[in-house]
């Protein structure tokens, strides 16, 4: 949360500075707002790769669920973040879990949404890889703690 | 008099120029992303570029906004007197339909992957997967897609070329330097 925390004392320290210069709200909330916006962004890097650390040494369990039209995968929520994972052929993801085997690829499957919730259940009970997205460095992904899957909640 | 934050009649202020030129470089590179990150193969490099491109199109309806606020708050320096009816005319005009367009590409953006059924993704997801509507999608993807980039080519070029026009055809840097703050008066 230090980021959040920098980004908003950022933005109330600049805007105290506007204030105090100007005595303008307008203007002070201008430079608050655009000086929290742009501290997101810029903390956006260092907050994925923070979060996405400590929720690797969390190892309890996910609920997950399915959704979109072609953009399905697992979505695995924890308290701190959501960890979205695409499955690219879930006849493979089935196998290798039945195996025991941890299963990296990326996933993309473009089937009718009921058979994808079919085959979804069948993740249950059965443990899976998640792999963090950090942005924006595409390559600074990392994998390899694996999750078993409690739920399968579909999408409305 | 000139501040450092506020317009005036001959210069823009600081912040002004903050979002003038800070919104120019996202927007462009919102562009250049948006025409490379489709052509992508589905992979790790695909996904992050797409939220690249979701996350900085947020920010830059977000500084919009402000920017709006600003420009409705300090006054906007006048118009060089040298120049043509037509070209105040089209200066005017130009400025308008690019707030429409900045403000139309990320609102289009977010509308076409809100009822894809996708997550809206600024810093942290901001919404769970909803009931896909394909009517509407069509609708932003139209937009988003073919209606508003030729608008913001054609405008972005058009404000360009006056620029140049404006600094070495009519030797007036004037309009060049009042939004990168060397003329103070």
């Amino acid at each position: 949360m230090w980021y959040v925390l920098l980004s908003i004392a950022l933005a109330v320290y600049l805007g105290f500075l506007t204030h105090k210069k100007y005595k303008d709200k307008t203007a002070t909330t201008c430079v608050s707002a655009s000086s929290l916006i742009m501290a997101g962004l810029l903390c956006y890097p260092i907050m994925g790769v923070t979060t996405g650390l400590s929720s690797a040494k969390d190892d309890g369990q996910f609920e997950g669920f399915i959704g979109g039209i072609n953009h399905e995968g697992l979505l695995f929520k924890t308290q701190e973040m959501e960890l979205y994972r695409k499955v690219e052929n879930w006849a493979e993801v089935l196998k290798s879990k039945e195996s025991g085997e941890d299963h990296k690829h990326e996933i993309r499957v473009s089937l009718a949404n009921e058979i994808i919730q079919e085959k979804a259940h069948g993740l249950i009970g059965k443990r899976v890889v998640v792999e963090y997205r950090y942005w924006p460095i595409p390559v600074l992904t990392q994998s390899g703690t694996s999750y078993e899957v409690t739920n399968i909640t579909l999408a409305p | 008099m000139t501040s450092r934050i506020y317009n005036n009649e001959h210069q823009y202020g600081g912040l002004s120029r903050f979002y003038h030129w800070t919104m120019a470089i996202l927007f462009i590179g919102m562009m250049a992303c948006g025409l490379i990150m489709v052509t992508l193969d589905n992979g790790t490099v695909r996904d992050a570029t797409y939220m690249l491109h979701k996350t900085v199109g947020i920010t830059i309806l977000l500084l919009g906004i402000f920017r709006l606020v600003w420009i409705r708050h300090s006054k906007t320096p006048k118009p060089d007197e040298s120049l043509e009816t037509w070209e105040k005319l089209l200066a005017k005009w130009g400025h308008r339909v690019l707030y429409i367009v900045l403000l139309g590409m990320p609102i289009s953006g977010l509308g076409m992957v809100y009822f894809f059924g996708n997550v809206i993704e600024y810093i942290v997801p901001l919404n769970e997967v909803g009931e896909p509507s394909f009517p509407t999608v069509l609708v932003f993807a139209y937009l988003h897609k073919f209606i508003l980039p030729p608008a913001v080519y054609i405008v972005v070029t058009l404000h360009i070329i006056g620029v140049i026009k404006h600094v070495i055809v009519d030797k007036k840097p004037e309009t060049l330097t009042r939004m990168i703050g060397k003329i103070e008066r």
